[in-house]
């Protein structure tokens, strides 16, 4: 599960992901643009290594953004 | 650095959150939140966990000496690569952008070709060779290996863990 966790002066919601949704999200995006078979191999061996990892270390923070007004958006293992 | 700053820091260094810490080592996110602040101190009993999650020794979380910037690790001591994160820090007109990637992560999207595609708002990440920094942490160099400053005040500071 990759989860995106939104903080902002008003509130905070947590939008959990599950591995087979990014995983159809990235292939449709490689289709839309086009791409071969190697692509659909390489978002394959991501996923894999972001659940291997994801094992190994619950909760990793991927992604931290903090935006001059405020708003804290991370996304997480 | 104080001992607070130093547990900020190799935090962040590790990727992980004041929450997820707090969970592990069975204390409140206050109670790390304090010692980061320099507030309060740990337990003593809990620095070796601390240590391990970490990635660093007891000896190193007491040291009040800054954490080295670049180090060159003895081959018998090396982490496994694949465990090991590039942490890529940018600023930009008070935006603050952090990404921790798994070393892993970093080598696949190199075979991949897809580090051509990232970007940060006006700064161009696909301009930093990440083959030689990839051959740099291969050959035991961890620490901050880039640091730049762009002409419209921004920064980039890529950093391994």
């Amino acid at each position: 599960m990759i989860k995106i966790h939104i903080k902002e002066p008003e509130g905070e919601k947590t939008i959990p992901i599950p591995y087979f949704a990014v995983k159809s999200f990235l292939l449709k995006a490689n289709e839309a643009s086009g791409s071969s078979g190697e692509h659909k191999k390489s978002v394959n061996e991501l996923i894999k290594v972001l659940r291997t990892y994801a094992k190994k270390n619950p909760r990793f923070v991927l992604i931290d953004i903090h935006d001059k007004e405020g708003t804290n958006v991370t996304i997480s293992l | 650095m104080t001992i607070g700053q130093k547990l900020a820091d190799m935090r962040r260094r590790a990727g992980l959150t004041q929450d997820y810490v707090s969970e592990h080592l069975g204390v409140t996110p206050q109670a790390v939140s304090k010692w980061e602040n320099d507030v309060s101190c740990p337990d003593i009993t809990l620095l070796p966990e601390i240590a391990k999650i970490y990635h660093t020794t007891v000896d190193e979380l007491l040291s009040s000496e800054a954490t080295k910037e670049v180090a060159v690790i003895d081959e018998k001591v090396r982490k496994d690569p694949s465990e090991m994160v590039l942490h890529i820090h940018v600023e930009e007109h008070g935006d603050k952008v952090k990404i921790n990637l798994p070393l892993a992560l970093v080598v696949l999207m190199l075979e991949n070709d897809s580090m051509g595609s990232f970007s940060i708002g006006n700064i161009d990440l696909k301009k930093i060779d990440f083959k030689s920094i990839l051959s740099m942490v291969h050959s035991g160099v961890i620490g901050k290996l880039v640091e730049i400053e762009s002409a419209n005040g921004g920064t980039v500071i890529i950093e391994v863990e």
